[in-house]
């Protein structure tokens, strides 16, 4: 199959798709129950809106203010515990940066996996500012913290190993 | 003559299919929970399509499939008709999709794992077999199989680009990527894709 046939057969696979699928179970039951515990939110007011993008102009300057102010990270304002956890592990991380960087590496793509690591922290403290109590997510990034950590570690030789 | 023309009575039925999920969504809106049976009747099956696709697990998607409906209970205040409802429904899905697989622990192990591992012969290996798929009431035909077992991430952004329509600045910023990435993201699951189509058509004809 050359490469403009093989372009047409997945353009084709994918208009083929079919527009449903049937679930293997009635998952009506389900909604049924929860939709009966749960309650609606009611819709923002106008007002609200307006007010809101009101507010989001002056954003940056508040930010910006209120960064040099406190010298502060204002994302972590519903989240408490989130900064002194991550200074503490910061800290962590370039006292052990600091330590390994006269030691020889044992692995060459240790960067790119501390590098993909730290855009996974990334998502989940964003992840946590629309769940900020979620215990998963706290939990997966201590786990993210702890890899960092791992990584820097074992891609590099301790000195009294060395021959 | 009749061609592409809206029939009289076609139109009217469209009409009355409009009118009854404006209907549908007006109660709802009111706290009416009986409306929504009607909307998972119409969009139901169509939610899971997309839940499964987005997820690549049957299981998962009928989680998710059930939570999008649930969501739409609790956030119908949000729906201010300036789009179609399926629109945000669809849109709806999607935010909650990914926010779902989120949670789970094998979205943080698609950050660990060796971004060269999947080939498209990989892919087709995964495929179940006929004494499988005799037992596996949820096998998928065509294209959903080689979807269902592309990377986490090459999955999702291949869904949302090339079958839901969405922009790669869209994408970057929901699942919380560069847009280059978006964008590599897409092309590797587009190779692997036609490598497992090719190397199905392949085993097709040594079969044959």
């Amino acid at each position: 199959m050359n490469y403009s046939s093989n372009e047409q057969a997945l353009e084709q696979a994918i208009n083929d798709l079919p527009k449903e699928l049937e679930p293997s179970r009635d998952l009506w039951a389900g909604i049924e129950q929860a939709v009966a515990k749960t309650e609606q939110e009611h819709a923002k007011p106008t007002i609200y809106s307006n007010w809101k993008s009101i507010a989001a102009a002056f954003l940056p300057i508040a930010f910006l203010a209120g960064f040099y102010i406190n010298g502060s990270n204002p994302n972590t304002d519903t989240m408490p515990w989130l900064e002194p956890v991550t200074a503490s592990f910061e800290l962590q991380k370039q006292q052990l940066l600091k330590r390994v960087s006269d030691h020889p590496q044992i692995t060459n793509n240790w960067q790119q996996s501390l590098k993909e690591l730290e855009q996974a922290e990334q998502s989940l403290k964003q992840a946590l500012k629309s769940q900020p109590g979620d215990p998963a997510l706290m939990k997966m990034l201590t786990h993210v913290y702890q890899r960092q950590l791992d990584i820097i570690a074992k891609s590099h030789q301790p000195k009294y190993i060395q021959i | 003559m009749t061609g592409n023309v809206i029939q009289p009575a076609a139109f009217k039925q469209r009409q009355n299919n409009a009118d009854d999920e404006q209907g549908w969504i007006e109660q709802l809106k009111q706290g009416k929970q009986t409306a929504l049976k009607p909307l998972y009747d119409k969009y139901g099956k169509q939610v899971y399509a997309l839940c499964y696709r987005l997820s690549g697990d049957a299981e998962l998607a009928e989680d998710i499939c059930q939570e999008v409906f649930v969501q739409v209970w609790k956030k119908i205040g949000n729906f201010q008709g300036d789009s179609q409802f399926s629109t945000w429904l669809y849109s709806v899905t999607s935010f909650q999709a990914i926010n779902y697989m989120r949670k789970q622990k094998r979205w943080w192990q698609s950050w660990f794992v060796d971004k060269d591992s999947t080939s498209g012969e990989a892919m087709v290996d995964t495929i179940p077999t006929n004494d499988e798929q005799h037992d596996f009431a949820l096998f998928r035909s065509g294209l959903d199989k080689h979807i269902a077992n592309l990377p986490q991430q090459a999955r999702i952004v291949f869904v949302l680009f090339a079958i839901e329509g969405w922009r790669h600045e869209e994408i970057s910023k929901e699942l919380n990527i560069a847009v280059g990435s978006s964008k590599a993201q897409y092309h590797r699951a587009k190779k692997l894709l036609k490598e497992a189509l090719t190397l199905e058509e392949q085993n097709r004809g040594v079969v044959a």
